[in-house]
C-alpha cells in the first residue's frame, strides 16, 4: 500500500472524521459542565456575600460600628473567610484586609493583577458594597483564586480525557479500518487481476462466524466471478456446438460438390465453382462471427509474447502491395522500430483489416499511407488513406458489428472487419482512433510500448 | 503408406478415405476415440486423421494419451472447432497439424503428404536442399543455380526452402500463408502468385519450364524437370 493511498482510503478517512466529531462532542460537553459550574458557583457567592453583609448591617444596627470592625477582624484570619473593608463616609478605614476598591454599591467583579496587601495576595475579588445605617460603608469580598484553581483543575481533567480518548479513538479506527483497508485492497487487486484476464483469480475469503460486510463483498464477487465464468464456458460451449452443427453439413455439401465437378465440364463446372465460392464467402462471415465473440468474450483467446510491430506491419504490407499497386493505388510505408506485448496473430489480422477497409473504400489512385513509430511510452500503427473518409457522426456506429456505411448490401466485406479490429485492441488494452485525414480517413492503433 | 482416420461422421470418414486411397493410401477407419487407441496400440500406422469430437474419448484426449505412450505417429487434427484457443490446445497437445472444417480434399491431401514425410527427419535437418540443379545453403542462407549465386530477399529464401523441403508434393496456398507469412488468416490477395511469380523470375532459366509447378486448384510443387 502506497502512502497516497492510505490516506485517500476510506478507511483512514472515516478514522479522521470520527476523532474530529469525538473532539467537538468532548468540546461541548467540557463548555457545559465549565458554564454550569460557573453559575452554580456565582450563586451561592452572592447567596454568602448578601447573607454576610446582611448579618453584620444587624451587629451594626445593634452594636454599632466598633463591633462590626471587629466582627470583620476576627472573620477575617479565619481560613476560608471572606474578605472585608469597613470604611467611613469619607473613605478612611475603619477595619478589614481590603484595599479600596472604587466599586460602586452592589456587586462587582474586580480584576488586580498583582495588588499586594500584605500577607497576601488579591488577583480576581466578588465584592458586595452596601452602606451601613451608621453611615459607614461596608465591602464584603470573596477571593476567586479558589476557584480559578478549581476551574484550571476542571480545564485539564477535560482536556487530558479528551485527548486520550481522541487518541484511542484514532489509533482504534486505523487499526481497525487498516484491516477493513487492506481486506477491501485485497478484494480490489483481485477485481484488477480479473479486469486483466485472469479469470481464475478469487477474492480472499475468511471462516468466520459472523461475517460482516467486507465478507459479503467478497462472497459477492467471487459469486459473479462464478457466473461470469459459467456464461464464458457456456458461450465457448455453445460456440462450438453451432460452429460442429453448421461446419459438418457445409463439409458435406462442398463433399458432393468435389464429386460433382469431377468429371464435369461446361456451365455445370462453371456453376460448381460459382457454389465454391458462395460456401466459402459465407464460412467466412461465420468464421468473422465466431472469431470476434472469441476474441471479445474467451479470455484464452490472446497469447502474449514480444511482437516487432514494424516487422509484422512489413508482413501484412507485403500480402497487400502487390493488389494494392496493381489497382492503380500508391502505398507508402514508414515503419520505424515499436516493440509490443501481445498477440502477433491477432494484430497481423488487424493491420490487415485496417488495410482491407482503405482498399475496398477508395478509388484507383489513391494513397494509403502506413506508419509505425513510438511516441512516448507508445508504440502506433496508422492507417491513412485519401478517400471519402467517414462523417464526424459515423465514426463511433462503423466499430458496431454488421454496420456499414452503404445502405445496399452489395459491396464484399462482412462488416465485421472494424468491430474486429476494435475488438481486438481492446483485447491489448490498446486504443483505435478514427480521425479525419483531410480527406480520408486516418485509423491508429496506439499500444503501450514494451518496455 | 498406411494412414488411420478416426472421424464419428461416416459420410466425412467414408469421403476422407475415397480421397486417400486415390492417392496411393491405405486407409482404416476409427469412428470412436476408444477403439482409435486400440487400432494405434496394435497396428503401426505412418499418419493419423482425428477428429477433435468423438464419442467415448475425445480427440484431444486420444492424442495426448498416445503422445504420453510415447507413439510419435503425426497428428492432423480434422475438426469443426476453429476457434484460435482449439487450434492451440490441439496444436499443443500433441498435433502436429490443424484443419478446420469444411476442407477442400486438396488441402486434405496436402497436408497429410506433408506430415507422412515427417519421421524422415533427414531432410527437415539436411543442411543442403537440391532439386536439380538448384542448390539451397540453409546454413550460409544462399541459393545457387548451376554454381552461379542467386540473390534472395529473406521472404523468398523461406518460401524456396518450404517448396524444396517438400519436393516433389504440393504445398497449398493456406500452408504457404501460415508457415511463410505467419497468417492464420486469408488477406485474399495474390500474395503467394505475386512471390512465387518473381521466385519464378530469379530461379527459372529462360525458354524453359519453371520449377515450380502450379498444380491448379490445389497449390504449388517444386520438382526437378
Amino acid at each position: 500500500m502506497r502512502a497516497s493511498r492510505v490516506l485517500t482510503s476510506t478507511g483512514v478517512r472515516l478514522a479522521v472524521l470520527q476523532t474530529v466529531l469525538l473532539i467537538a462532542v468532548f468540546w461541548a460537553a467540557g463548555s457545559m459542565t465549565k458554564f454550569s459550574v460557573n453559575l452554580i458557583y456565582q450563586h451561592e457567592l452572592h447567596t454568602r456575600l448578601l447573607g454576610e453583609a446582611a448579618a453584620l448591617a444587624a451587629l451594626d444596627r445593634a452594636k454599632g460600628q466598633g463591633a462590626v470592625a471587629r466582627a470583620v477582624t476576627q472573620d477575617e484570619r479565619r481560613p476560608g473567610g471572606l474578605e472585608y473593608r469597613l470604611e467611613d463616609g469619607h473613605g478612611h478605614g475603619l477595619g478589614g484586609d481590603l484595599p479600596p476598591t472604587g466599586a460602586p454599591f452592589g456587586f462587582t467583579k474586580l480584576d488586580w493583577d498583582d495588588q499586594v496587601v500584605p500577607g497576601r495576595p488579591f488577583q480576581d475579588l466578588v465584592v458586595y458594597v452596601q452602606a451601613l445605617p451608621d453611615g459607614s460603608v461596608l465591602t464584603v469580598g470573596q477571593d476567586l483564586s479558589e476557584e480559578s484553581k478549581l476551574r484550571h483543575a476542571l480545564k485539564h481533567v477535560l482536556f487530558w480525557c479528551g485527548l486520550a480518548g481522541a487518541g484511542t479513538g484514532l489509533i482504534l479506527s486505523v487499526l481497525l479500518g487498516g484491516g477493513a483497508l487492506r481486506r477491501v485492497e485485497a478484494v480490489m487487486a483481485a477485481a484488477r487481476a480479473v479486469a486483466a484476464g485472469q479469470m481464475q483469480v478469487r477474492a480472499p475469503t475468511r471462516r468466520v462466524l459472523a461475517p460482516d460486510d467486507i465478507d459479503e463483498l467478497g462472497a459477492t464477487f467471487n459469486g459473479m466471478l462464478d457466473e461470469i465464468n459459467t456464461l464464458v464456458g457456456r458461450l465457448r460451449w455453445v460456440s462450438t456446438d453451432i460452429a460442429h452443427d453448421l461446419r459438418t453439413p457445409l463439409t458435406h455439401v462442398r463433399q458432393k460438390l468435389e464429386r460433382i465437378k469431377h468429371g464435369a465440364e461446361g456451365p455445370v463446372l462453371i456453376a460448381c465453382q460459382e457454389i465454391e465460392g458462395d460456401i466459402d464467402e459465407l464460412l467466412r462471415t461465420f468464421d468473422a462471427m465466431l472469431r470476434l465473440a472469441e476474441i471479445e468474450n474467451d479470455p484464452q483467446a490472446a497469447g502474449q509474447a514480444r511482437v516487432d510491430l514494424a516487422e509484422l506491419t512489413g508482413r501484412v504490407i507485403d500480402a497487400y502491395r502487390p493488389d494494392l499497386e496493381a489497382s492503380g493505388r500508391r502505398l507508402d510505408a514508414q515503419l520505424a522500430p515499436a516493440q509490443i506485448d501481445g498477440d502477433a496473430d491477432l494484430i497481423a489480422q488487424a493491420v490487415a483489416n485496417l488495410i482491407e477497409n482503405a482498399l475496398r473504400h477508395t478509388e484507383p489512385g489513391a494513397v494509403i499511407r502506413i506508419a509505425v513509430g513510438t511516441t512516448d511510452d507508445q508504440a502506433m500503427v496508422s492507417v491513412t488513406d485519401n478517400g471519402p473518409g467517414i462523417p464526424d457522426e459515423k465514426r463511433g456506429v462503423v466499430l458496431e458489428r454488421f454496420h456499414r456505411l452503404e445502405t445496399s448490401r452489395t459491396t464484399p466485406g462482412s462488416g465485421l472487419g472494424l468491430p474486429i479490429v476494435s475488438a481486438i485492441a481492446k483485447r491489448h488494452g490498446a486504443s483505435l482512433t478514427l480521425s479525419d485525414a483531410r480527406p480520408g480517413l486516418r485509423a491508429a492503433l496506439a499500444f503501450a510500448a514494451a518496455p | 503408406m498406411r494412414a488411420l482416420v478416426v472421424e464419428d461422421d461416416h459420410q466425412t470418414a467414408d469421403y476422407v478415405r475415397a480421397s486417400l486411397v486415390e492417392t496411393g493410401w491405405q486407409v482404416d477407419l476409427a469412428h470412436d476415440g476408444e477403439s482409435a487407441l486400440a487400432r494405434v496400440r496394435g497396428e503401426a500406422f505412418d499418419v493419423l486423421v482425428v477428429d477433435r469430437m468423438l464419442p467415448k474419448l475425445d480427440g484431444l484426449s486420444l492424442v495426448c494419451t498416445l503422445r504420453a505412450e510415447a507413439v510419435s505417429t503425426p497428428v492432423l487434427f480434422l475438426t469443426a472447432m476453429g476457434a484460435i484457443s482449439d487450434r492451440v490446445a490441439g496444436l499443443e497437445g500433441g498435433g502436429d497439424d490443424y484443419l478446420v472444417k469444411p476442407f477442400s480434399l486438396a488441402e486434405l491431401k496436402a497436408r497429410v503428404a506433408a506430415l507422412a514425410r515427417r519421421p524422415a527427419m533427414v531432410a527437415r535437418e539436411a543442411t543442403e536442399l537440391q532439386v536439380g540443379d538448384l542448390i539451397l545453403d540453409r546454413l550460409d542462407r544462399r541459393a545457387s543455380l548451376d554454381g552461379r549465386e542467386i540473390e534472395l530477399l529473406p521472404l523468398q529464401f523461406k518460401l524456396l526452402e518450404l517448396l524444396m523441403l517438400n519436393e516433389g508434393r504440393v504445398v497449398t496456398r493456406a500452408m504457404l500463408l501460415e508457415r511463410v507469412w505467419g497468417f492464420r488468416f486469408d488477406p485474399r490477395t495474390n500474395i503467394v502468385e505475386t512471390h512465387i511469380s518473381h521466385l519464378r523470375g530469379k530461379i527459372d532459366r529462360p525458354g524453359q519450364a519453371s520449377l515450380i509447378v502450379t498444380v491448379r486448384g490445389a497449390g504449388y510443387m517444386i520438382r526437378a524437370r
